[in-house]
């Protein structure tokens, strides 16, 4: 009787816990297509002609069509975007990856001084001011400084990153770069800007790798800034304003949209395969700090 | 030894002046590009600029009583917040969902972790876009084979759906980064708690209930602050699809004071309205700030 009830029981709990692992996967494969759905809508329209759209929306292609990229990248100097993309990201990159932790180190080595405290509030409460707020007098701004240009947006970036930058290196500095490095350098005679070039840069490296991976995305993929500061001349336009301004041009021709969009994504794909623990440990680290 | 510590010491108050130095390139853009911009828009609020011409009135408070006393800008107002509240709301439920279930002992566990997160890493642009195409183009054409009217039009151009259509895609892109925070955020547990709640014969709601979520409060905070953030300034998604439209259906916040200023020229009631925004996050922050500190 005993013995029954208990192997009964053994089946019941099977097979709960063998309905709750199915419906687990089922929930997670349907999360998983709602995400994939519009991917595999751009990429199989991307390689279609407009004729074969027009049969299936859905259907695989027949043969992969490369007329619509070729197209998108003859007709829309789509190669001059993609430079104008490249130099804004890498130059901001480049100042980012010096300014943030020069000026994390000098805040981190003197938190006790009121100059040094005011300006780390100063430059991470800039992380609390959303951009709808400051947009408007300070496109004015630049637009009075003849700043409405990439060099202009390249500023800005920089200042931007200031906020975020110094709240994650400030607290790594702190605890994971220890003083006695500093004092070890300067007895053998390191100045301040060598010891910082040599002894502690190399030691930040961790979080200089999170912050550039952080700005990569938000750089590359920002549109609201590029809009303000570039829609004005199309020389300048970097991708996200080249995809946003096709799009009104070719509402009707949209094979060549989605090829546009499959271009535009390509870089950013790359870089999340080769090296996306980075990229999710980065942003991730990102969020949690502000 | 001594005089080697006295020396070290004299040198770094030599030192120490330097780090100055280090500094002032970035105070001086800061100072110039942001906060210079952030005071002068709080005078321009205060005028009728409309941000061309040479000249321009002080008019006192009279741009912050036009906004108050327009009824369009309170329904947007009151628009963006309802929307902030779904989307906090209902990405924060999935994400806290999607990594419960993914803490659990499946197979392809990074794979489904990689493609969930995949969206955070893509322009909001570039999704806007293409969801922008698959409502204006695709869904209909399914609409029309199912005979199911309200999908039959574009979502977007019928002013009782756009809002919603625009919010699914900021559902679909907003709950990537939050699911991998969840996820890790779940991680941290310690598995001798678990143990302990298994051992003392909890059951998989009790652990739940009275662990993994109290535990996950902090994550699920941090959550909630991005995903409102992120709906109270959304732009990027209503300029890829319907720029505010039909009529002022799907303007928001941003939107709103973006076409005032830009398109408009009403450059002195954009800034007021851009203040006026401001304090509204800044009770919201100083609020929340608040709760947080009456829970502790």
């Amino acid at each position: 009787m005993i013995k029954t009830n208990d192997v009964s029981r053994k089946g019941l709990l099977f097979n709960k816990s063998l309905v709750s692992t199915i419906s687990t996967y089922l929930f997670l494969i349907l999360g998983l297509a709602a995400i994939l759905l519009p991917m595999y809508v751009t990429v199989i329209t991307a390689f279609k002609t407009p004729a074969e759209t027009a049969q299936d929306f859905f259907a695989l292609p027949v043969t992969l069509y490369w007329g619509n990229f070729s197209e998108v990248i003859r007709a829309s100097n789509f190669i001059y975007y993609i430079w104008n993309s490249l130099f804004i990201t890498v130059v901001s990159l480049d100042g980012i990856a010096f300014i943030v932790p020069l000026v994390s180190y000098a805040v981190a080595r003197n938190f006790r001084k009121v100059y040094y405290k005011a300006v780390y509030f100063l430059f991470v409460s800039g992380a609390f001011v959303p951009f709808t707020i400051l947009m408007v007098p300070q496109i004015k701004l630049m637009s009075n400084l003849h700043l409405l240009n990439s060099w202009g947006l390249i500023i800005l970036y920089w200042c931007y990153s200031l906020s975020e930058g110094l709240l994650l290196a400030v607290s790594f500095i702190q605890t994971g770069v220890p003083i006695e490095m500093d004092e070890a350098a300067y007895i053998d005679g390191a100045s301040v800007f060598y010891t910082f070039l040599h002894i502690v840069y190399p030691l930040m490296k961790p979080i200089i790798v999170s912050i550039i991976i952080m700005d990569t995305l938000w750089i590359w993929n920002d549109f609201q800034l590029p809009l303000l500061m570039l829609n004005a001349s199309q020389k300048l336009w970097t991708l996200p304003l080249y995809q946003y301004n096709f799009q009104s041009k070719y509402t009707v021709a949209y094979n060549l949209a989605f090829a546009a969009f499959l271009l535009s994504m390509v870089p950013i794909m790359i870089f999340y395969l080769i090296e996306q623990k980075q990229i999710i440990q980065g942003l991730t680290a990102g969020a949690v700090k502000s | 030894m001594r005089q080697v510590r006295a020396g070290v010491q004299k040198k770094s108050v030599n030192r120490k002046g330097v780090f100055i130095f280090f500094t002032l390139p970035a105070v001086f853009l800061y100072s110039f590009f942001i906060v210079y911009p952030l005071i002068s828009g709080l005078y321009y609020s205060l005028t009728d600029w409309n941000g061309m011409s040479k000249t321009f009135h002080y008019v006192g408070l009279d741009n912050y009583h036009k906004i108050l006393s327009d009824q369009t800008s309170l329904t947007i107002v009151g628009r963006t917040f309802g929307y902030t509240f779904l989307l906090v709301i209902i990405c924060t439920f999935m994400a806290v969902l999607l990594a419960l279930l993914l803490n659990r002992n499946i197979k392809g566990k990074s794979f489904f972790r990689a493609v969930y997160f995949f969206p955070a890493v893509l322009s909001s642009i570039t999704i806007g876009l293409i969801f922008n195409q698959i409502y204006s183009n695709l869904l209909p054409v399914i609409g029309k084979t199912l005979h199911i009217p309200i999908l039959s039009q574009s979502l977007l151009s019928n002013s009782q759906t756009a809002m919603f259509a625009i919010l699914l895609i900021n559902i679909w892109q907003g709950t990537a980064l939050p699911t991998v925070l969840a996820i890790s955020g779940l991680q941290t547990i310690s598995n001798d708690i678990l143990e302990a709640a298994r051992i003392d014969g909890a059951s998989h709601g009790q652990t739940l209930r009275y662990i993994k979520l109290p535990l996950l409060m902090p994550t699920i905070s941090i959550i909630i602050i991005f995903n409102a953030r992120s709906g109270l300034m959304v732009f990027d998604y209503i300029k890829a699809t319907t720029n505010g439209g039909p009529g002022f259906s799907t303007m928001s916040i941003a939107t709103l004071i973006y076409k005032h200023a830009f398109t408009d020229m009403r450059f002195g009631y954009s800034s007021a309205e851009s203040t006026l925004c401001f304090l509204l996050i800044t009770i919201f922050a100083l609020l929340q700030l608040h709760m947080s500190r009456v829970k502790d």
